[in-house]
């Protein structure tokens, strides 16, 4: 089963497109999945065997299965490119509005009816 | 004695994959590349999203498109409510695909990848497909 993971990255370090794949699929030059996706001057890291740290570092939730926000960036300023991952924990889902004015209306006791 | 009838021929194409949506464009479509079969039916499935922000819109949860019988699941998240609120069952909600050469590009033609107003992406996910053939 075939694999490849990239990640498409600008002069500055800013990711282009992070992807993955795994299965029934033929391989392709990375300069021409960047030409599908419409990049230009792009560099890329690819991984053509699935590497445990990495795939780890991109899973959205942590050991413990807490789901969180990955944020990925290149560091450019060393001889070798190196990922940088920074993580964000997944903020609560604020109240909608709905449920904003039926807690409104429970407390000047107002049961709304089906109109 | 068991007999054995064998129907078609070859075993089941299965791909998966991930994505990221920009954080600058409007994303309808994904990309899959060195694709070798044309997909009968495709998944796809939001991981995790980042909301930059909530004006309350709708993007793509999940989605399913059967291709042999014509149809597609959709499901959708809503920016204000992260969990998801509305669905449609329907040939409308069905994933397009467009196979050149070994790039597959898959488009929603429900919801967009994202939640966007004015040209702006308020929120950018990360997604999984499954592509059976």
């Amino acid at each position: 089963m075939a694999f490849v993971r990239w990640v498409f990255y600008n002069n500055n370090g800013a990711v282009q497109y992070v992807g993955m794949q795994r299965g029934n699929f033929k391989r392709i030059p990375q300069t021409d999945m960047a030409s599908a996706l419409g990049l230009t001057n792009c560099s890329c890291m690819e991984w053509t065997e699935p590497d445990a740290a990495i795939e780890a570092a991109f899973e959205p939730m942590d050991a413990d299965g807490n789901p969180r926000i990955v944020n990925v960036s290149v560091d450019v300023s060393g001889a070798e490119p190196q990922l940088v991952f920074a993580y964000e924990a997944v903020p609560e889902p604020e109240q909608s509005e709905a449920e904003d004015m039926q807690a409104a209306l429970a407390l000047l006791g107002v049961t709304p009816e089906e109109g | 004695m068991v007999g054995r009838t064998n129907a078609g021929g070859g075993g089941l194409k299965y791909l998966t994959g991930t994505f990221t949506t920009s954080r600058t464009e409007i994303q309808k479509s994904f990309t899959v590349s060195g694709v070798t079969f044309d997909p009968k039916i495709i998944v796809v499935n939001r991981l995790s999203d980042t909301i930059v922000h909530n004006y309350g819109g709708d993007y793509l949860a999940f989605a399913l498109s059967d291709y042999d019988n014509g149809w597609g699941y959709t499901l959708t998240a809503n920016a204000d409510n992260a969990g998801s609120h509305n669905s449609a069952r329907n040939a409308g909600s069905k994933l397009t695909k467009s196979l050149s050469g070994n790039i597959l590009t898959v488009t929603t033609t429900y919801t967009d990848f994202c939640d966007s107003s004015y040209g702006d992406v308020n929120t950018y996910s990360t997604y999984q497909y499954y592509l059976y053939g």
